[in-house]
């Protein structure tokens, strides 16, 4: 049971507590962190002005004696912050941002801001400005609540990794100074990461914004906008407001489309759908729409409904850096000016980020260290709700600039997403899924674990021990950790409690293994049984046998060898001529098995016929035919050569290799 | 209808090139010879992949994009370099890597340029042919020409093959980066610029292939092998008639295309069974190409009936003999 539920709020026992935290109507969530914030946004400058009260609840069993405030924006601030090692190449100023502190108070007006430090020990880089300590002249206690006045100056840079600015288009995020996660073992926070994300406690915010005249009615926020006035110098100020939220993003453009929607899935509370498009995205708007829509009734249905009262989708310009990414009631999405229908993009990027109001939003798991928990199961989940209102999408080639489906060429979900993992498993094995995300060696690895391989291990476990039971676990997984901050043992824990303990079991394995699953048949034969032969018998029984030529029935051995680190339980199906099939399982523990089976001639021997483990690295080696079949290679031989006939010809004509490149 | 219109240079392109049949079928024999040598070794290690593995089943119908990432997963090296690969996926190989590529996609990239100076040497022969009055379909008349006009030819070729890759490197690589900028305010900006791109880059190849079109034509027409001058005269004859020179190139790549567009759509694929079959689709495939080859070196045909044409035009007319 997570801190928050276990302590009542104690509010007014606070010495530190003055003013009162944005008002709440109908929380679900004692609030730990909360905001209110006043920000005139510079559009010279590029800089939010802003100040914030900050008001903490210490809802666990510990005292704080200082506070702990992410500065997100401060890893665009040079070339030595440890977010700048992921970052493409500085070109100009605009590539920079900043997230200043101005003044650092608590409410009675004592100055905290000469105390700032930054990059506290253990941080790694000290050249890093994105974490900053203020020791307290007292602690918080349990159940006080400490309200901290900040005056800030945030500037964003040109959209990049998430957040920042193209053109008349802005989008705000990791754009305010921002509490750590506050856990029984203290404060909870890394410097700004490349492959990471967040992780923070759930509040209430009161947002105000001064923003220019243009963008009135196209501002887009977490929560919702509940006021919006013109100011006398023909600026619009914005009133937003979010409650049970653990983040605050906003954007605007001048050039939004804005179009609104109430979705009403059935049995399930209403949602108001925003939809915050650009020009010349107008075809996907329908696209977008259909699959929020959908998305919502699928999986209100098969976790648990939707959390909040409104949902806001932010259709981000191409470039901007903004695109697919989630923060609580508002994601962003992407798609371009011609996306193929049959490629399935804006749709399968619309379900993945509206999966993440759940695993993330909701959920609230530490994406620093446990990203499989908010990607892998928002893969897992999208990919199989993709499939299910959308098929099985095409691939797409661009040329020029224009997208081509390939139609016949399908994209299976996950699977044909997520081969980065099994190229992870089969070359690179840098880490485990369960390393800490922010130790990974690099981020591919980042990637493959928290996505792909993540994705692929629950599709597998799904399959393997059976889809109800695994989506029932995660149905409860969902509802019982809701605002929770579950951890990647209370899925597993609740995952062995409802789905059994061998689910649990696997889950574990291809979460504490960087290797691979790799199952071959490596013995395929089929000989003449040898008719019994030699002395046979006992004592004056004993009899000799001639040698004779075999039988009609065969003697055929079947080898299956474990190649990969992680084991997984597998059925071998072997083929025999006459159309008999005969089926064993093994639960694929030892190096090898063998098989030997006297009767009509073995024809194939296959592991894993009905592709139940989709981490298997290697599909070729998991059969073998005891007599060779040159259908295939020769049908592609045939392909390649009038392929390369064409090509030639082409080569007469231009002497170019056609295609190379684009 | 006027001997320069080019309904009637295209009719007579192919004519004068489908006499040249016996010449035709030998250059579609290189063809299929050097493509059988230069896809040997991937087939045959295909054969070492997929014969005795029942996955294999998957591929039989066409490309399936999971197993043959496992395909490729299990056989880094099958198809080259892999990250080279890669790029030449995403389209961003640049021309300068082209010589540094390995495997299969290495061997095609020689036995292309080595089928591009094969086919120089050869329309050595079909401009001699196209010009001359009589034999045009004799093979004996046809190396005779290849070994006057071939090496004349051929520097034409290597010429119009620089202009190819400098209309490349100058329209589709040097812009790459600012016409797919993410600085570009439209998704269409892009998309726009991109093409613009590619039209121009194809704008500059038709008339180069036009000027050594009609150079060729000039090489065949004249009494000197000198290649220069053949380029001079070919490069005159296409400013002169800059516009039509360009339709007839256009043409004939339309013309060229037309049945392997028409294949690709509506052709079946052999993916084992009936081996009579794959007979008559290899039959099928072979008469594709050699419709391209027949095109290309249709063009040529009409090129040269065109600056016949032309020149006797410009001549005058011989005095009338009276009698
Ligand atoms: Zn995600």
């Amino acid at each position: 049971m997570p801190a928050v539920r276990r302590l009542p709020a104690i509010l007014g026992l606070s010495l530190l507590l003055c003013p009162a935290p944005p008002a709440r109507a109908g929380s679900r969530v004692p609030a730990v962190a909360s905001y209110r914030i006043e920000a005139t946004w510079d559009e010279e400058r590029k800089t939010l002005a802003g100040r914030e009260t900050v008001f903490f609840v210490n809802r666990t069993a510990r005292e704080f004696p200082d506070v702990l405030l992410h500065l997100y924006l401060n890893g665009f601030r040079n070339t030595r912050s440890t977010l700048s090692r992921g970052l493409p190449p500085p070109s100009g100023s605009d590539d920079f941002g900043a997230c200043e502190l101005k003044r650092v108070a608590l409410h009675d007006g004592t100055d905290l801001t000469r105390r700032v430090s930054f990059s506290p020990p253990g941080a790694g880089n000290p050249d890093d400005r994105t974490l900053a300590r203020i020791p307290l002249p007292r602690p918080v206690r349990p159940g006080e609540t400490l309200v901290l006045e900040v005056d800030f100056e945030s500037r964003l840079p040109r959209g990049v990794l998430r957040t920042g600015w193209k053109d008349d288009f802005v989008f705000a995020g990791q754009w305010f100074p921002k509490l750590a996660k506050a856990t029984e073992r203290g404060w909870r926070g890394r410097p700004f990461h490349p492959s990471t994300e967040f992780f923070a406690d759930f509040g209430d915010y009161d947002v105000t914004l001064l923003l220019p005249g243009e963008v009135r009615g196209k501002v887009a926020v977490t929560g919702r906008v509940v006021e919006e006035t013109a100011d006398e110098a023909g600026r619009v100020r914005v009133r937003a407001r979010a409650e049970d939220v653990h983040d605050f993003a906003f954007s605007f453009s001048p050039r939004f489309e804005v179009k609104r929607e109430i979705v009403a899935p059935k049995g399930q509370p209403k949602v108001e759908v925003l939809l915050f498009l650009q020009p010349d995205h107008r075809r996907s708007r329908e696209r977008y729409l259909r699959a929020t829509r959908e998305g919502l009734a699928l999986l209100g249905a098969w976790l648990t409904p939707y959390p909040y009262p409104v949902l806001t989708i932010v259709d981000p310009p191409a470039g901007s850096g903004a695109e697919a990414m989630e923060y609580p009631t508002l994601f962003t999405g992407g798609t371009t000016w011609l996306a193929p229908a049959s490629g399935g993009e804006p749709e399968a990027v619309t379900l993945h980020e509206l999966a993440h109001q759940w695993f993330h939003g909701m959920l609230a798991t530490d994406e620093v260290s446990e990203a499989h928990l908010d990607e892998g199961l928002s893969t897992w989940i999208s990919a199989r709700a993709a499939e299910r209102l959308f098929g099985t999408p095409s691939a797409v080639v661009s040329a020029f600039g224009v997208p081509i489906p390939l139609g016949s060429l399908k994209r299976p979900l996950p699977e044909g997403e997520a081969q980065d993992a099994l190229d992870q498993a089969a070359f690179s094995r840098s880490d485990p899924t369960l390393r800490e995300t922010w130790r990974s060696l690099d981020d591919a690895a980042v990637v493959s674990n928290a996505y792909s391989r993540a994705a692929l291990l629950l599709e597998s476990v799904a399959r393997t021990t059976g889809e109800q039971p695994v989506f029932a676990a995660v149905r409860e997984y969902a509802r019982r950790f809701a605002f929770g901050h579950p951890t990647t043992r209370d899925f597993l824990d609740v995952l062995g409690e409802v789905a059994g303990p061998e689910a649990r079991d696997l889950v574990e394995r291809g979460w504490t293994s960087a290797g691979a699953v790799d199952y071959a048949v490596t013995v395929a034969t089929a000989r003449r049984a040898e008719p019994l032969a030699g002395y046979v018998g006992e004592g004056s029984r004993r009899a000799w046998r001639a040698p004779r030529a075999p039988g009609r029935s065969w003697e055929s051995t079947v080898v299956v060898q474990r190649l990969g680190e992680v084991a997984w339980p597998v059925e071998v199906e072997m083929r025999f001529a006459g159309g008999k099939t005969v089926t064993r399982r093994w639960d694929g523990r030892a190096e090898w098995m063998r098989w030997r089976i006297t009767g009509p001639r073995l024809i194939s021997a296959v592991v894993d016929p009905r592709r139940t483990c989709l981490l298997d690295v290697n599909r070729l080696n998991d059969g073998l035919l005891t007599e060779p079949d040159p259908t295939v290679a020769r049908a592609w031989g045939h392909r390649l050569r009038f392929l390369a006939q064409n090509l030639l010809e082409l080569f007469a004509l231009l002497a170019v290799l056609p295609g190379v490149p684009l | 209808m006027k001997g320069s219109a080019l309904p009637f240079l295209w009719a007579r392109g192919l004519v004068a090139a489908a006499t040249t049949w016996k010449a035709l079928l030998l250059a579609l024999l290189l063809n299929a010879s050097l493509a059988l040598v230069v896809t040997a070794p991937l087939a045959s290690r295909l054969h070492d992949l997929l014969d005795d593995r029942p996955a294999a089943e998957g591929l039989a119908k066409g490309w399936d994009l999971v197993l043959g990432a496992h395909l490729l997963r299990s056989e880094p090296g099958l198809l080259g370099d892999r990250a080279r690969l890669e790029r030449l996926e995403q389209g961003v190989l640049p021309l300068a890597e082209l010589p540094r590529l390995s495997g299969p996609l290495a061997g095609l990239l020689a036995a292309g340029l080595l089928h591009a100076v094969l086919s120089s040497l050869l329309a050595g022969g079909f401009a001699g042919r196209f010009a001359a009055e009589r034999d045009r379909g004799s093979l004996a008349a046809f190396f005779t020409d290849v070994v006057r006009l071939g090496l004349p030819s051929l520097v034409i070729g290597v010429l119009g093959l620089a202009g190819v890759l400098g209309a490349f490197a100058l329209f589709v690589e040097l812009p790459r980066e600012a016409t797919l900028s993410p600085d570009l305010r439209w998704d269409w900006e892009r998309t726009l610029l991109s093409l613009l791109r590619l039209i121009a880059f194809l704008f500059a190849t038709s008339a180069v292939r036009a000027v050594v079109a009609q150079s060729r034509a000039a090489l065949g027409l004249a009494r000197t092998a000198n290649p220069f001058l053949a380029l001079a005269s070919g490069l005159g004859f296409v400013l002169g008639r800059p516009v039509r020179a360009l339709l007839l190139e256009i043409a004939f790549g339309f013309t060229a295309l037309f049945p392997l567009v028409l294949w690709l759509l509506f052709a079946p694929s052999w993916s084992g069974g009936d081996p009579r079959l794959l007979a008559l689709l290899v039959a099928g495939q072979q008469a594709v190409v050699l419709f391209r080859l027949l095109s290309r070196t249709a063009h040529l045909g009409a090129a040269t009936a065109w600056m016949k044409g032309a020149r006797e035009a410009g001549r005058p007319a011989p005095a009338k003999i009276e009698s």
